[in-house]
């Protein structure tokens, strides 16, 4: 298994207080992996360290074996792309325009637009099914589409690997259900190394081949999820009971958090205390 | 803008006008246009053009549709330079008020970045800290006029108002190469600007070197201010209404905003400084008087046509 992203001894911190301390993590190439773990577990903090929007107090992160801090970041902008927490796009900009953007770091004083950018663009445009809707303006869109043409951008970078910060937060089941798909897809079909921190862990152990548990800025656990995802993680990663079983449909390990609810007559659910 | 170098305190038809310009009209109308008020269109185009590309740089880097070098302190910062010079250094206020305007709003623009700048700026904190300044500034300027003599206040007032009244040949060939390259560079750098109207984290995922093109953009829409400033004075609301104007006909993207940007600046000044100088002669009153006049409206008519929501 060849790591994609990888970091050695990585400490974090905002001001004075580490979040993550001596992290050496690794990634696979050409597989989906999810970042999961509790509000404030540090998981968005490694993500966006990943993605070089935030340095490192201490050790390196290696993005296909060499240090990012070392190369520039037009260089690394090639070779991956993020698409952070609820970007925000100018007023009035078009889907079109703001695909184009994803071309930035191939242009230069000397090669202005040409006409592989134009491909890569109608291309990005295409799998993420905006190309009916490239001249509307992003900020008329709904929610879903919105986040379809951010990938969009981010697709018409042209890179191996793509790092996403909660891609589906503030959307509905059904649009969620669409931007994981694509994503899926594009691993799938194109080989691309997907990055990404999900909030829902039963979406994530289905779409990710490999799942990692972050706790108190530590890798608590690494594998396929059908591996990881037990009762006894839930509990100290989020510090909640549940039961933990297989997916009707998909087979993927399913959380059914404990806790409070409904409990129909002809239901026995022993497992749940209190 | 015919009609403008056509209209004054002598009044000249359309068609003499062209002609004169041309050099092929009546003898007194081409000293008229060629000395006085030719010069004067110039500079309004020049100087409408310099503070709508400035106002447009600064509102895409701040990511903030409020700011303008008028709005964070720049032209504030150079008002307090020349007020002082004009109350109490009368006798060098004749050579030295350009210089020493541009010098203070560039100062001002560098004390405000230095004070914003923890490890990188931020716009959010640039625009706080300019505002700041920008009040501090006017404090400062209102206690020199206070203090001075009545008969330098009256001047003060005409250059804080903003006008192209003085503009000779003279004042047209100095400011335009400063207009010229300021200007070219603007477009130059709009892929940068474009990148970093997005934001600084999706700037970053695109490769785009986030706070040295930032500096690059701010000194550019700096100069072409502080330039402005120390020719004509500042002119209020042009660097802040004129690039709203050109989003609305064209959209955020710099490489078409930009110029459009450029033009509706030279006529929102060319035709204040037309209306200023013609609805109340013979008195010849500052064109910063009108610009917020004309264009307001305008802006008003966009915003209601594009049905747009602020």
């Amino acid at each position: 298994m060849k790591p994609t992203l990888a970091t050695d001894r990585l400490t974090l911190a905002y001001g004075s207080s580490p979040i993550i301390n001596n992290l050496n993590l690794t990634i696979p190439k050409g597989k989906v992996t999810t970042l999961v773990g509790a509000n404030g577990c540090g998981k968005s903090t490694l993500l966006r360290s990943l993605a070089r929007l935030l340095k490192p107090r201490n050790g390196v992160i290696l993005l296909n074996g060499k240090d990012i801090t070392q190369q520039s970041t037009r260089k690394t902008a090639c070779e991956m792309a993020i698409l952070p927490q609820g970007p925000v796009a100018p007023e009035g900009l078009t889907v079109h325009q703001l695909t184009k953007q994803g071309r930035y770091p191939y242009q230069s004083w000397l090669s202005q637009w040409s006409a592989e950018d134009e491909e890569k663009v109608a291309w990005a445009l295409e799998v993420t099914g905006m190309l009916p809707l490239k001249d509307r303006p992003v900020d008329s869109l709904s929610g879903g589409q919105r986040q379809r043409a951010w990938i969009a951008m981010t697709l018409a970078q042209d890179t191996d690997t793509l790092l996403l910060d909660e891609p589906t937060t503030y959307l509905d089941l059904t649009h969620q259900i669409e931007v994981l798909d694509l994503l899926y897809d594009l691993n799938e079909r194109e080989g691309r190394t997907i990055v990404m921190v999900l909030h829902d862990l039963n979406l994530a152990a289905r779409y990710a081949h490999e799942m990692i548990a972050i706790c108190q800025g530590n890798v608590y656990s690494q594998g396929y999820p059908e591996n990881i995802v037990t009762e006894e993680l839930v509990r100290e990663v989020f510090q909640l009971d549940c039961q933990v079983i297989s997916d009707p449909v998909f087979g993927t390990p399913m959380c059914i958090p404990h806790g409070k609810g409904r409990i129909l007559q002809h239901r026995k659910l022993t497992a749940i205390g209190g | 803008m015919i009609i403008s170098v056509g209209l004054g305190e002598m009044n000249i038809s359309p068609l003499d006008a062209t002609r004169a310009l041309f050099g092929i009209g009546n003898p007194s109308d081409e000293v008229i246009i060629y000395t006085l008020r030719l010069p004067r269109l110039l500079m309004a185009l020049l100087v409408g053009a310099s503070l709508a590309v400035s106002g447009a740089i600064l509102q895409g880097v701040m990511r903030n549709p409020l700011s303008s070098p008028d709005v964070i302190g720049i032209t504030g910062g150079a008002s307090v330079v020349a007020v002082f010079l004009l109350t109490f250094l009368t006798d060098l206020a004749t050579y030295w008020l350009p210089l020493a305007s541009f010098v203070g709003g560039s100062l001002t623009a560098l004390f405000i970045y230095s004070l914003a700048w923890k490890q990188g700026v931020s716009p959010l904190r640039i625009v706080l800290i300019g505002i700041g300044i920008n009040a501090a500034a006017n404090g400062l300027t209102t206690l020199l006029l206070i203090l001075s003599p009545m008969y330098a206040v009256n001047q003060a007032m005409v250059w804080l108002t903003g006008s192209v009244y003085s503009s000779s040949w003279k004042t047209v060939t100095t400011f335009f190469p400063w207009a010229l390259v300021l200007l070219s560079l603007s477009f130059v750098i709009s892929r940068h600007l474009n990148a970093q109207q997005m934001g600084d984290e999706v700037a970053t995922g695109i490769g785009h070197q986030v706070q040295r093109h930032r500096l690059i953009a701010v000194l550019v829409s700096v100069g072409l201010a502080s330039s402005v400033v120390a020719f004509t004075g500042p002119i209020a609301f042009v660097g802040l209404m004129a690039p709203h104007i050109a989003r609305m006909l064209t959209g955020p993207s710099y490489g078409r905003m930009l110029p459009i940007a450029a033009l509706v600046g030279s006529f929102l000044v060319m035709s204040a400084d037309l209306i200023a100088r013609t609805a109340f002669s013979p008195l010849d009153l500052p064109a910063g008087l009108f610009t917020a006049a004309l264009g307001a409206p305008f802006l008003i008519i966009l915003l209601h046509r594009s049905g747009q929501k602020f």
